[in-house]
Protein backbone atom coordinates (compact mmCIF):
# COMPACT_ATOMS: atom_id res chain seq x y z
CA UNK A 1 0.00 0.00 0.00
CA UNK A 2 3.24 2.39 1.10
CA UNK A 3 3.82 2.44 -3.00
CA UNK A 4 0.61 3.41 -4.30
CA UNK A 5 0.89 6.18 -1.32
CA UNK A 6 3.96 7.34 -2.96
CA UNK A 7 2.42 7.31 -6.33
CA UNK A 8 -0.60 9.37 -5.14
CA UNK A 9 1.49 11.83 -3.87
CA UNK A 10 4.18 11.95 -6.45
CA UNK A 11 1.07 12.29 -9.27
CA UNK A 12 -0.68 15.15 -6.91
CA UNK A 13 2.27 16.86 -5.54
CA UNK A 14 5.03 16.51 -8.55
CA UNK A 15 6.17 19.06 -10.59
CA UNK A 16 4.98 16.69 -13.97
CA UNK A 17 2.04 17.91 -15.68
CA UNK A 18 -1.01 16.50 -14.22
CA UNK A 19 -4.03 18.51 -15.37
CA UNK A 20 -4.00 20.48 -11.78
CA UNK A 21 -5.56 24.08 -12.06
CA UNK A 22 -3.52 25.34 -8.73
CA UNK A 23 0.30 25.49 -8.77
CA UNK A 24 2.37 22.32 -7.53
CA UNK A 25 4.25 24.32 -5.05
CA UNK A 26 0.97 25.64 -4.00
CA UNK A 27 -0.62 22.30 -3.29
CA UNK A 28 2.89 20.53 -1.67
CA UNK A 29 3.22 24.49 0.65
CA UNK A 30 -0.76 23.32 1.49
CA UNK A 31 -0.04 19.62 2.01
CA UNK A 32 2.90 20.52 3.89
CA UNK A 33 1.04 22.84 6.54
CA UNK A 34 -1.69 20.43 6.78
CA UNK A 35 0.83 17.46 7.78
CA UNK A 36 2.99 20.08 9.98
CA UNK A 37 -0.47 21.49 11.97
CA UNK A 38 -1.22 17.54 12.34
CA UNK A 39 1.98 16.81 13.91
CA UNK A 40 1.30 19.64 16.44
CA UNK A 41 -2.27 18.44 17.37
CA UNK A 42 -1.06 14.70 17.67
CA UNK A 43 2.06 15.79 19.97
CA UNK A 44 -0.55 18.47 21.82
CA UNK A 45 -2.28 15.16 22.03
CA UNK A 46 0.03 13.05 23.27
CA UNK A 47 1.54 15.51 25.91
CA UNK A 48 -1.98 15.54 27.64
CA UNK A 49 -2.03 12.17 27.88
CA UNK A 50 1.22 11.66 29.32
CA UNK A 51 -0.04 13.03 32.44
CA UNK A 52 -1.76 10.24 32.79
CA UNK A 53 0.73 7.39 33.99
CA UNK A 54 3.66 6.95 34.38
CA UNK A 55 3.95 3.75 32.34
CA UNK A 56 1.97 5.28 29.29
CA UNK A 57 4.64 8.79 29.75
CA UNK A 58 7.46 6.72 28.88
CA UNK A 59 5.97 5.05 25.21
CA UNK A 60 4.56 8.62 24.63
CA UNK A 61 7.53 10.46 24.71
CA UNK A 62 9.12 8.27 22.70
CA UNK A 63 5.93 8.27 19.99
CA UNK A 64 6.52 11.79 20.36
CA UNK A 65 9.84 11.33 19.50
CA UNK A 66 9.56 10.04 16.99
CA UNK A 67 6.58 12.27 15.66
CA UNK A 68 8.87 15.63 16.35
CA UNK A 69 12.11 14.01 13.96
CA UNK A 70 9.23 13.40 11.47
CA UNK A 71 10.27 14.14 7.76
CA UNK A 72 10.47 18.06 8.25
CA UNK A 73 8.63 20.19 4.78
CA UNK A 74 10.62 19.57 1.57
CA UNK A 75 12.67 22.88 0.96
CA UNK A 76 10.50 23.33 -2.57
CA UNK A 77 7.30 23.34 0.08
CA UNK A 78 9.05 26.04 2.86
CA UNK A 79 9.96 28.19 -0.01
CA UNK A 80 6.78 28.56 -1.14
CA UNK A 81 4.13 29.98 1.53
CA UNK A 82 0.57 29.33 2.14
CA UNK A 83 -1.77 32.51 1.35
CA UNK A 84 -3.15 33.70 4.32
CA UNK A 85 -6.62 33.41 3.53
CA UNK A 86 -6.25 29.88 3.14
CA UNK A 87 -4.44 29.26 6.45
CA UNK A 88 -7.72 29.30 8.52
CA UNK A 89 -9.42 26.81 5.81
CA UNK A 90 -6.38 24.31 6.12
CA UNK A 91 -6.34 24.16 9.62
CA UNK A 92 -10.32 23.11 9.55
CA UNK A 93 -9.65 20.55 7.14
CA UNK A 94 -6.54 19.21 8.96
CA UNK A 95 -7.99 19.49 12.31
CA UNK A 96 -11.54 19.25 12.08
CA UNK A 97 -13.27 18.22 8.38
CA UNK A 98 -16.38 17.40 9.51
CA UNK A 99 -16.52 21.84 10.95
CA UNK A 100 -15.94 22.67 7.32
CA UNK A 101 -19.41 24.65 6.30
CA UNK A 102 -20.84 25.81 3.27
CA UNK A 103 -19.84 29.88 4.63
CA UNK A 104 -16.37 28.37 4.72
CA UNK A 105 -16.27 27.54 0.85
CA UNK A 106 -18.12 30.85 0.35
CA UNK A 107 -15.80 33.06 1.70
CA UNK A 108 -12.92 31.46 -0.09
CA UNK A 109 -14.98 32.24 -3.41
CA UNK A 110 -15.63 35.63 -2.31
CA UNK A 111 -11.61 36.04 -1.66
CA UNK A 112 -11.70 34.59 -5.54
CA UNK A 113 -10.87 31.09 -5.53
CA UNK A 114 -12.73 28.97 -8.39
CA UNK A 115 -14.78 25.51 -7.34
CA UNK A 116 -12.11 23.42 -8.76
CA UNK A 117 -8.69 25.53 -7.04
CA UNK A 118 -10.88 25.11 -3.90
CA UNK A 119 -10.79 20.95 -4.75
CA UNK A 120 -7.38 21.06 -5.40
CA UNK A 121 -6.89 22.86 -1.86
CA UNK A 122 -8.76 20.80 0.25
CA UNK A 123 -7.01 17.32 -1.10
CA UNK A 124 -3.87 18.76 -0.48
CA UNK A 125 -4.68 19.52 2.79
CA UNK A 126 -6.50 16.42 3.15
CA UNK A 127 -3.08 14.50 2.12
CA UNK A 128 -0.74 16.17 4.84
CA UNK A 129 -2.87 15.51 7.52
CA UNK A 130 -3.60 11.79 6.48
CA UNK A 131 0.33 11.45 5.39
CA UNK A 132 1.16 12.50 9.34
CA UNK A 133 -1.29 9.93 10.45
CA UNK A 134 0.14 7.24 8.28
CA UNK A 135 3.33 8.14 9.59
CA UNK A 136 2.10 8.01 13.16
CA UNK A 137 0.76 4.40 12.73
CA UNK A 138 3.29 3.05 10.85
CA UNK A 139 6.12 4.43 13.93
CA UNK A 140 3.11 2.96 16.39
CA UNK A 141 3.54 -0.81 14.18
CA UNK A 142 7.75 -0.16 14.57
CA UNK A 143 7.39 0.14 10.93
CA UNK A 144 10.61 2.49 10.37
CA UNK A 145 9.30 3.97 7.02
CA UNK A 146 8.85 7.30 6.63
CA UNK A 147 6.71 8.89 4.20
CA UNK A 148 7.48 11.78 2.67
CA UNK A 149 5.79 14.21 0.44
CA UNK A 150 8.37 14.25 -2.37
CA UNK B 1 -22.25 18.80 -1.66
CA UNK B 2 -20.34 21.73 -0.53
CA UNK B 3 -18.69 22.15 -4.07
CA UNK B 4 -21.28 22.14 -6.82
CA UNK B 5 -18.45 20.71 -9.25
CA UNK B 6 -18.70 17.64 -7.49
CA UNK B 7 -22.30 17.35 -8.39
CA UNK B 8 -22.26 18.65 -11.51
CA UNK B 9 -18.94 18.68 -13.08
CA UNK B 10 -18.15 15.05 -14.06
CA UNK B 11 -17.51 13.64 -17.22
CA UNK B 12 -20.61 12.44 -19.51
CA UNK B 13 -20.44 8.99 -18.31
CA UNK B 14 -20.21 9.18 -14.79
CA UNK B 15 -22.51 12.21 -14.76
CA UNK B 16 -25.18 10.43 -16.22
CA UNK B 17 -24.42 7.72 -13.92
CA UNK B 18 -24.10 9.17 -10.80
CA UNK B 19 -27.38 11.41 -11.99
CA UNK B 20 -29.33 8.03 -12.04
CA UNK B 21 -27.97 7.10 -8.21
CA UNK B 22 -29.19 10.33 -7.48
CA UNK B 23 -32.35 9.71 -8.41
CA UNK B 24 -32.35 6.12 -6.84
CA UNK B 25 -31.30 6.82 -3.55
CA UNK B 26 -31.42 10.66 -2.99
CA UNK B 27 -27.36 11.55 -2.50
CA UNK B 28 -24.42 11.33 -4.25
CA UNK B 29 -21.62 9.47 -1.79
CA UNK B 30 -18.98 12.59 -1.30
CA UNK B 31 -16.40 9.94 -1.86
CA UNK B 32 -17.56 8.61 -5.12
CA UNK B 33 -18.07 11.93 -6.17
CA UNK B 34 -14.28 13.08 -5.42
CA UNK B 35 -12.79 10.31 -6.91
CA UNK B 36 -14.51 10.60 -9.93
CA UNK B 37 -13.93 13.87 -10.20
CA UNK B 38 -10.88 15.08 -12.46
CA UNK B 39 -10.00 10.89 -11.98
CA UNK B 40 -6.48 11.17 -13.49
CA UNK B 41 -5.63 13.98 -10.69
CA UNK B 42 -6.48 11.93 -7.72
CA UNK B 43 -9.20 9.71 -8.04
CA UNK B 44 -7.36 7.63 -9.83
CA UNK B 45 -4.00 7.34 -7.77
CA UNK B 46 -6.52 7.25 -4.52
CA UNK B 47 -8.35 4.43 -5.81
CA UNK B 48 -5.17 1.94 -5.86
CA UNK B 49 -4.49 3.63 -2.43
CA UNK B 50 -8.14 2.20 -0.89
CA UNK B 51 -7.59 -1.25 -3.10
CA UNK B 52 -4.11 -2.23 -1.30
CA UNK B 53 -5.24 -0.67 1.89
CA UNK B 54 -9.12 -2.90 2.14
CA UNK B 55 -8.80 -5.61 -0.26
CA UNK B 56 -4.82 -6.69 -0.57
CA UNK B 57 -4.22 -7.33 3.00
CA UNK B 58 -2.25 -10.79 3.68
CA UNK B 59 -2.69 -10.32 7.42
CA UNK B 60 -6.21 -9.15 7.70
CA UNK B 61 -9.98 -9.89 6.20
CA UNK B 62 -11.58 -7.87 4.11
CA UNK B 63 -14.74 -7.45 6.99
CA UNK B 64 -11.99 -6.49 9.30
CA UNK B 65 -10.11 -4.04 7.43
CA UNK B 66 -13.23 -2.52 6.63
CA UNK B 67 -14.03 -2.42 10.38
CA UNK B 68 -10.67 -0.65 11.31
CA UNK B 69 -11.97 1.57 8.44
CA UNK B 70 -15.43 2.42 9.68
CA UNK B 71 -14.10 2.33 12.99
CA UNK B 72 -11.13 5.50 11.81
CA UNK B 73 -14.25 7.38 9.60
CA UNK B 74 -16.00 7.61 13.28
CA UNK B 75 -12.85 8.59 15.38
CA UNK B 76 -12.96 11.52 12.42
CA UNK B 77 -16.84 12.10 12.53
CA UNK B 78 -17.06 10.95 8.86
CA UNK B 79 -19.51 9.07 7.72
CA UNK B 80 -18.21 5.34 6.37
Amino acid sequence: MLNQVRTLLGAFLGDKPNHGVTSPALRRAIEAQAAQLSRDDRATALHAERARSAQLRRTIEAQAAQINQADSPPASASSFSVPTALEAYIRKVTLHADKVTDNDIEALKQAGYSEDELFEITISAAIGAARTRLNVGLAALSIEEDIHAS
Amino acid sequence: MRLKILDHGHRPLPQFVFNVIWRVTGFLPGPLAVNSYRRELFGRHFSACIQAALRESSTWRKSELELFAAFVSKQLACRF
